[in-house]
């Protein structure tokens, strides 16, 4: 278990490393995120009170898309320059290879989201403030459950030939679930909500999160095996 | 009649399950009671829930099959898996298509975002995603076992959808017309005796679909089987 | 009548003509396979009698 956990820490250096010398995959995400709030803005044209109603939806419509985009690079590059099948040699746990690509997504789109929700606070004239606790929670919990199924269908969309469609394709269906309980949450939470208006919520997501985390890091050792 | 039958190749079991369909198209559309309030649409309820019976059943059955399979790297339950998910879709689609149907005349609308319905929809929708890998990813090695990946995924998913749908739209009264009349304890004993008749015959009907297809597709591996024998004897010749 | 026959009469109808129709293209894919088979069968024989006849 804890040579595990240094296998996947490695991993998870090595993508940063890679990362940080280019920064394309935090840029993307931060600005393909920000577009999507502009579009949505026209896409509703509506007043203050309406907007706000469905910033929930806005936030997490953009950093889903935003997620599946780190969750595609976190494997596309390794695939088309080769650096993945080196990356299967390697003497290590193929299930910490997950939980490294797993944990680089949840830092880069945790990044995004810390850049870009201010942004939205400030687009739809939204108090954040005293719901900052709440909403590291939701946060949390929500972003590692979406991004552990995305990383998995990720690794299997990234072998298709239509890798860019088939990732939503397969992924949102299923973690559809997950997405209908972040912008509840969410919504109930910018609404002024306590933890015991959104108590079934939480234990959904809390348990979809361990749940699907678990199934991930048993499935992916099928997925990448030749 | 005989000629249809040999045309569709239907087997006595076949046989038994169309016979059992007009017996429950018997039951449902004249031995059971009117409905007081919605009238005779609700009739559309027999076939509609054994049809949702079915689109879940068949997507468990996915997910167990690829568990087996990815266990027991059989071929086999690879095709029970590819079986079950496409006889679950049309049954799937039977849903989606006799749901709006009723809620037409019920609810004064085709579509409404009522539990029931979003869930049949996202199952859809998972089912879709099955199938698009399979057509799509056909040429790739590893495909069955991607698709055993996402028929687990998707049947450990059920459960979450199921609750994330019923808490999104709270009990909203539109979900009440369908909850006590689809399973609830407001309807009468014949109505369930006709539902109970109509669920047993769809599940056989899901049976006789399933082995239908199976045969098929072992059909088509022994088509490739065989392509490979002569392409490998005769390189060239075959495809030409 | 019920003047909301017409919703449950084509309910009714669109599931049995799905059915039919998914069962014909079951019956219809068979065929095709069968008939491909009994060629590959014919074409697999006949080169393995070829074999035998230059061995």
């Amino acid at each position: 278990m804890r040579s595990m956990l240094a296998q996947s820490w490695q991993i998870y250096r090595k993508d940063m490393l890679v990362e940080f010398r280019t920064r394309e995959r935090v840029v993307t995400m931060f600005v393909f995120s920000l577009i999507v709030v502009i579009i949505f803005n026209f896409a509703f044209n509506a007043g203050a009170d309406v907007l706000q109603r469905v910033a929930p939806g806005m936030i997490w419509v953009a950093f889903a898309f935003a997620g599946m985009l780190s969750a595609s690079r976190s494997f596309s590059p390794e695939k088309d320059r080769g650096t993945f099948d080196g990356l299967l040699l390697a003497p290590i746990d193929r299930g910490s290879i997950f939980l490294g690509k797993l944990l680089g997504n949840v830092t880069l789109i945790g990044l995004v989201q810390l850049a870009v929700l201010p942004l939205f606070v400030l687009f739809f004239n939204m108090t954040i403030l005293p719901y900052l606790s709440k909403l590291l929670v939701i946060f949390f919990l929500g972003t590692v459950g979406f991004t552990s199924v995305a990383t998995l269908f990720a690794a299997v969309a990234v072998n298709t030939r239509m890798r860019d469609v088939m990732l939503p394709v397969l992924l949102l269906p299923v973690a559809s679930p997950v997405l209908i309980a972040l912008v509840e949450t969410t919504r109930t939470t910018f609404e002024g909500g306590d933890w015991q208006d959104m108590t079934n919520w939480i234990r959904l997501l809390s348990v979809f999160t361990v749940v699907f985390l678990v199934a991930s890091v048993m499935l992916f050792e099928y997925i990448v095996e030749e | 009649m005989a000629g249809l039958a040999t045309r569709l190749r239907i087997t006595p079991f076949g046989l038994i399950c169309l016979v059992g369909l007009v017996a429950s198209l018997y039951l449902s559309l004249i031995w059971a009671p009117r409905e007081r309030v919605m009238g005779d649409v609700q009739r559309i309820m027999y076939f509609h829930v054994a049809s949702a019976w079915i689109a879940e059943f068949a997507f468990v059955l996915v997910g167990v099959s690829s568990v087996i399979y990815l266990w027991l790297r059989e071929r086999r339950w690879d095709i029970v898996a590819y079986s079950a998910a496409e006889v679950g879709f049309v049954f799937c689609c039977f849903v989606m298509i006799t749901g709006p149907i009723w809620g037409k005349p019920v609810w004064g609308t085709w579509w409404t975002w009522d539990p029931r319905l979003t869930f049949s929809m996202i199952l859809w929708l998972i089912y879709v995603a099955y199938l698009m890998l399979r057509v799509y990813g056909d040429d790739m090695p590893q495909v069955k076992t991607f698709l055993a990946v996402l028929g687990i995924l998707g049947t450990i998913d059920i459960p979450f959808i199921h609750f994330a749908t019923m808490w999104w739209r709270g009990l909203h009264p539109d979900s009440l017309v369908m909850t006590e009349e689809g399973l609830g304890a407001g309807m009468e004993v014949d109505m369930r005796i006709a539902l109970a008749v109509s669920a047993v015959v769809f599940t056989l009907l899901f049976f006789y679909l399933m082995q239908r297809r199976m045969a098929l597709e072992r059909l088509r591996d022994e088509a490739e089987d065989l392509r490979e024998r002569v392409e490998h004897r005769h390189p060239g010749t075959v495809g030409a | 009548m019920d003047q909301n026959f017409w919703y449950l009469f084509s309910a009714y109808t669109l599931i049995w003509v799905g059915l039919f129709l998914y069962l014909f293209t079951i019956a219809g894919r068979e065929k095709k396979l069968a008939e491909e088979i009994a060629e590959l069968k014919a074409a697999v024989e006949e080169l393995e009698s070829k074999e035998e006849g230059r061995a």
